[in-house]
């Protein structure tokens, strides 16, 4: 119990320097699929899963001066369409990636942000760091298979 | 889908949606009693410590990029700017010329009571090998300047003209040994003659009676080309040892051809 407490508050802290780094950029790229992923894990859950979406998007209200009801509307829609989409996009690692490319494109014109120079770069540097992440995972999972089987 | 999704395919699910509908309007409810705004207001003044600490990180990596991506523009701006110092310099040292001729040209008009019909003032041509002066219509009365002439520099005679080729007239300053023999007098009267030894300005063939003191004035005695009374030099050490027929003095001249901007040619 006080382990999990722990690896949850680890997260929620790791997840808010995250998104006042991308705050400081531009749109919450990593943190709404991070969040998403979260919420995924804890889709069994039947109190910690609302909770959860509270918290998150407490803090993503208060790095984006959104209204709390829309940050809690947007992630609660963003998780809904992940679901949705599930028929449509086989394959989890693009469902993700078209969800989070989706509610980052409602953010930009829901915050009336400037596509610049940094907002691009941005969008290129998670996006690669999003492949890295996968292929390492899933890199991991295979050695972790070898060495089960050996 | 659609359908298992409205009708809530388990208990369980349709438990958690309820609560998610219950939080959702709990939420609107709080963000139209003002407190959500609140909330909200106090997680921003938290994390703006954070925020400030990556507004410094990302604003100095952007600037280093931006550092590098107009480096080859800054390299150009500079070179630009190299040529165009280097023009004002050239511009500069024009003006610091022309100061310094208009200065010595408002200086001989104003310190003169002579008619400037019978002066030229032209510019020197430095040069340790061939001093010569230029001149031209622009500089006043050519044919002032024949060979003989004396130029002068702040009213001190330095030297004769000794040849004239087209615009160019060469100078032979006094302390060359070429330069014709002068006639000269100092202040008490006493005559001699003014030749150059290749590195200092002589008074020689002063009879030995007569007394030389030193820092006394020599101006020409007059002669055929040289006027009366032009002013060569301070009389700086006496040469002549006991057993000499004539005595011979070190003139020092306090002006050089080679640093001034103007000349005067009678």
């Amino acid at each position: 119990m006080f382990k999990q407490i722990l690896i949850t508050l680890i997260k929620l802290l790791s997840l808010i320097i995250l998104i006042c780094f991308e705050r400081v950029i531009g749109l919450p790229w990593l943190f709404i699929l991070f969040c998403l992923i979260w919420l995924d894990e804890n889709h069994e859950q039947l109190y910690q899963w609302p909770m959860l979406l509270v918290v998150l998007s407490l803090v993503l209200a208060s790095a984006y001066h959104l209204s709390w009801p829309l940050a809690y509307f947007l992630l609660l829609a963003a998780n809904t369409l992940l679901w949705l989409v599930g028929y449509q996009i086989k394959n989890k690692k693009r469902r993700f990636l078209a969800v989070v490319i989706m509610t980052n494109l409602f953010l930009l014109w829901w915050l009336k942000l400037k596509v610049g120079y940094l907002a691009s770069a941005q969008f290129i540097v998670s996006y690669v760091l999003v492949v890295l992440w996968m292929r390492l995972f899933s890199l991991e999972k295979r050695w972790k298979q070898i060495l089960k089987v050996q | 889908m659609w359908r298992s999704f409205l009708l809530f395919s388990n208990r369980v699910q349709a438990k958690r949606w309820l609560i998610v509908a219950g939080v959702g309007l709990l939420l609107i409810l709080l963000s139209f009693a003002g407190v959500s705004n609140n909330l909200t207001q106090w997680g921003h003044c938290q994390l703006q410590p954070l925020l400030r600490f990556n507004v410094r990180v990302i604003t100095e990596a952007y600037r280093s990029t931006n550092n590098i991506r107009t480096w080859k523009t800054t390299v150009r701006r500079v070179q630009d700017l190299e040529l165009k110092l280097a023009h004002a310099q050239a511009q500069l040292s024009q003006l610091d010329q022309l100061q310094a001729e208009n200065s010595e040209l408002r200086q001989l008009l104003n310190s003169s009571d002579r008619s400037l019909n019978q002066v030229t003032i032209t510019r020197p041509i430095v040069s340790l090998a061939q001093p010569a002066i230029f001149f031209d219509q622009s500089f006043g009365d050519q044919s002032l300047v024949r060979v003989g002439s004396p130029v002068l520099v702040e009213e001190t005679l330095v030297g004769l003209v000794s040849k004239i080729d087209a615009n160019l007239a060469y100078i032979s300053l006094l302390w060359q040994e070429e330069t014709p023999l002068i006639l000269v007098e100092t202040q008490a009267g006493v005559q001699g003659i003014l030749r150059g030894n290749g590195k200092y300005v002589l008074l020689t063939e002063v009879p030995t009676d007569q007394e030389l003191i030193i820092g006394e004035r020599v101006a020409t005695t007059g002669q055929e080309g040289i006027e009366q009374g032009l002013y060569v030099g301070e009389i700086q050490s006496i040469q002549s040892g006991h057993s000499s027929a004539v005595k011979t003095a070190i003139i020092q001249q306090y002006v050089s051809f080679y640093e001034v901007a103007l000349v005067e040619v009678r």
